[in-house]
């Protein structure tokens, strides 16, 4: 063990804490502000210099979001949405993602350019075939139009996510499982899945938040407000200014809140799954 | 004693030999399938609109106008201004983010107490909706009662209140200062679980040898975490390159076209002036740069990955 003298110390803490704290300021401190703006009396944001604290009396202020705004209805949208393209995706991504790091074959790196393509496509250059599309199948204003186009996004970048962590796998044990007679659909059912759960687990958590956070699609093939998923109904708040700034900031905190807690769940799980992995490695 | 081995039936050697042909090819087809139906067939869809002048959803037969949308594309001074700030937009918003998050991650390699709230800290900005962060930044930014501007006016650093988002010369700095904020988490994340997966041994080894912390991290740290390296600046790219919402929300491509990337260009031309064809041509245009980059990233690395 080393042990910790005075100058040490000063040194972790001008290369490594103070960093640190800059790091975490600049990281949270929209989300903190967020919070201060939306809990403050009404007209108390248009005054200078501004509060940096938030008024703790206020919390009624998601009482008036909820009564003013249709918001409950456009997180179930959402809600529903997202959930189904990280399924999706998930349930492409794995054997495609499997076979592209396993075997080698022919049209393996076509394949491979071709969803990497894919991913090049903005929205926008897509979006009115798309529409055409969907209205021809009558899926304009259901959940399956937003689901399908979402997942043609988020399920390459889970096969790419994957594929990079099947690559780390070393294949010994599974060349191994093969040579006694295993099936290749039980070496991935047995041994290499249940190491590549945290990967997994990456994949479904970027799809869900890449869903949730949709805006361009949403917006064009769900315009019926019934159908409107929470970007697009917050999004139409900027647009008309209408709506009191602490009544955006508490939706947005409320929008944010499942995504960000979701995360940091997942996300805990997931290093430390991928630490033990690494060092099984 | 023999072992018993449990799978293989009568037909098992046949199956090992048909097997290993076909499987990667059932495994995925349903993914490329899908990825042609939902994106490489709507691509397709736009070349054939591009050809169009079409005022509505529906080009009509009487619409085609051949080379038109491109000829205007390639004398329109906009298309110049485009690029440029695609450029400009995309090149700033990786190295930052790329940067930022390998910083971040070396940060939170190091072993202390406290450095799971550390990483959970860092992360926020990733978890947090698109729409959200645009509208928390739209209120940042506000030139009268914007927290950035009282940070600024706190510690003397400008005379005047500065109008971010209107401003020619500060606009794109602020969109890109919202997009690297959003992404470097992901960054920090991708290279965290990068720097955690390399071999102590390998540094142990480099100590031996007398490496300092400088030479471990060009000789040890920077080689293995390489391909994590890669694809996170590939993802930057890519995004980069199709950003459109944050940038739509915060400015709409203003002022003056100085926001106004690839993506929002395209948008802006479809939906605001309904020129559907040119917006196509410029999509094209866009998606064969966008390609030509990729490719030569996909061979650099298929070449590395032989070697």
């Amino acid at each position: 063990m080393k042990k910790h003298s005075g100058k040490g110390i000063a040194i972790r803490l001008y290369s490594i804490y103070l960093p640190t704290l800059i790091f975490i300021l600049f990281a949270v401190f929209p989300a903190y502000w967020m919070l201060v703006s939306s809990l403050q009396r009404e007209g108390n944001l248009y005054i200078w210099p501004p509060r940096i604290m938030p008024d703790f009396t206020q919390f009624h202020v998601f009482q008036r979001l909820f009564t003013t705004q249709p918001i409950a209805l456009w997180l179930k949208n959402s809600l529903i949405i997202s959930l189904g393209v990280a399924c999706l995706s998930v349930l492409f991504a794995i054997p495609a993602a499997y076979a592209f790091s396993r075997f080698r074959f022919r049209g393996s790196s076509v394949m491979q350019l071709l969803l990497l393509l894919s991913q090049m496509v903005p929205s926008t250059v897509i979006i009115v075939p798309l529409f055409i599309l969907f209205r021809n199948w009558h899926l304009l204003n259901t959940y399956a139009s937003l689901i399908l186009a979402d997942t043609a996004i988020t399920a390459p970048i889970t096969v790419w996510i994957l594929k990079v962590f099947f690559d780390t796998i070393p294949t010994e044990i599974e060349e191994a499982a093969l040579i006694d007679g295993c099936t290749p659909w039980n070496v991935l059912r047995y041994i290499t899945l249940p190491i590549a759960v945290p990967s997994v687990v990456t994949g479904f958590t970027l799809s869900f938040f890449e869903a949730w956070n949709e805006f361009a699609y949403a917006l064009t093939f769900a315009n019926d407000q019934q159908m409107w998923v929470t970007s697009v109904g917050m999004a139409s708040w900027i647009g008309w200014l209408t709506t009191p700034v602490e009544i955006m900031m508490s939706g947005a905190l409320f929008f944010a809140i499942p995504s960000v807690v979701l995360f940091l769940v997942l996300q805990r799980y997931l290093v430390s799954g991928l630490a033990a992995g690494a060092v099984k490695q | 004693m023999p072992r018993k081995r449990p799978f293989p039936s009568k037909n098992s050697r046949v199956q090992k030999r048909i097997w290993p042909q076909f499987l990667p090819y059932i495994l995925t087809t349903p993914i490329i399938l899908f990825t042609v139906v939902f994106v490489l067939y709507p691509m397709f869809q736009s070349v054939i609109i591009s050809f169009y002048d079409s005022r509505s959803l529906l080009p009509q037969a009487n619409d085609y106008a051949g080379l038109k949308n491109y000829v205007w594309l390639f004398t329109s001074p906009s298309t110049l201004i485009t690029l440029r700030v695609t450029l400009f937009y995309v090149v700033g918003t990786v190295i930052c983010s790329v940067s930022l998050g390998l910083v971040a991650a070396l940060l939170l390699n190091v072993p202390y107490r406290g450095r799971g709230l550390a990483r959970a800290a860092i992360t926020v900005p990733w978890g947090t909706p698109l729409v959200a962060s645009a509208l928390i930044w739209f209120w940042m930014f506000d030139p009268q009662y914007g927290v950035i501007n009282y940070f600024l006016y706190l510690l003397h650093l400008t005379p005047q209140s500065i109008q971010w988002l209107i401003t020619p010369q500060w606009a794109l700095l602020s969109v890109i200062l919202v997009d690297v904020w959003r992404i470097f988490p992901f960054g920090a994340i991708v290279l965290l679980t990068a720097l955690q997966a390399v071999p102590a041994n390998l540094y142990d080894a480099a100590a031996v040898d007398g490496a300092g912390s400088l030479s471990k991290f060009f000789h040890v740290t920077l080689p293995s975490i390489r391909p994590s390296l890669a694809i996170t600046m590939l993802l930057y790219t890519i995004w980069g390159m199709k950003r459109f919402d944050t940038i739509w929300v915060l400015t709409q491509g203003g002022p003056l076209d100085n926001t106004s990337v690839m993506a929002v260009q395209i948008y802006r031309e479809a939906f605001r002036n309904f020129r559907i064809g040119r917006a196509s041509a410029l999509a094209v245009v866009g998606t064969i740069l966008s390609l030509i980059i990729t490719f030569f990233y996909f061979r650099k690395e298929l070449n590395h990955e032989k070697a």
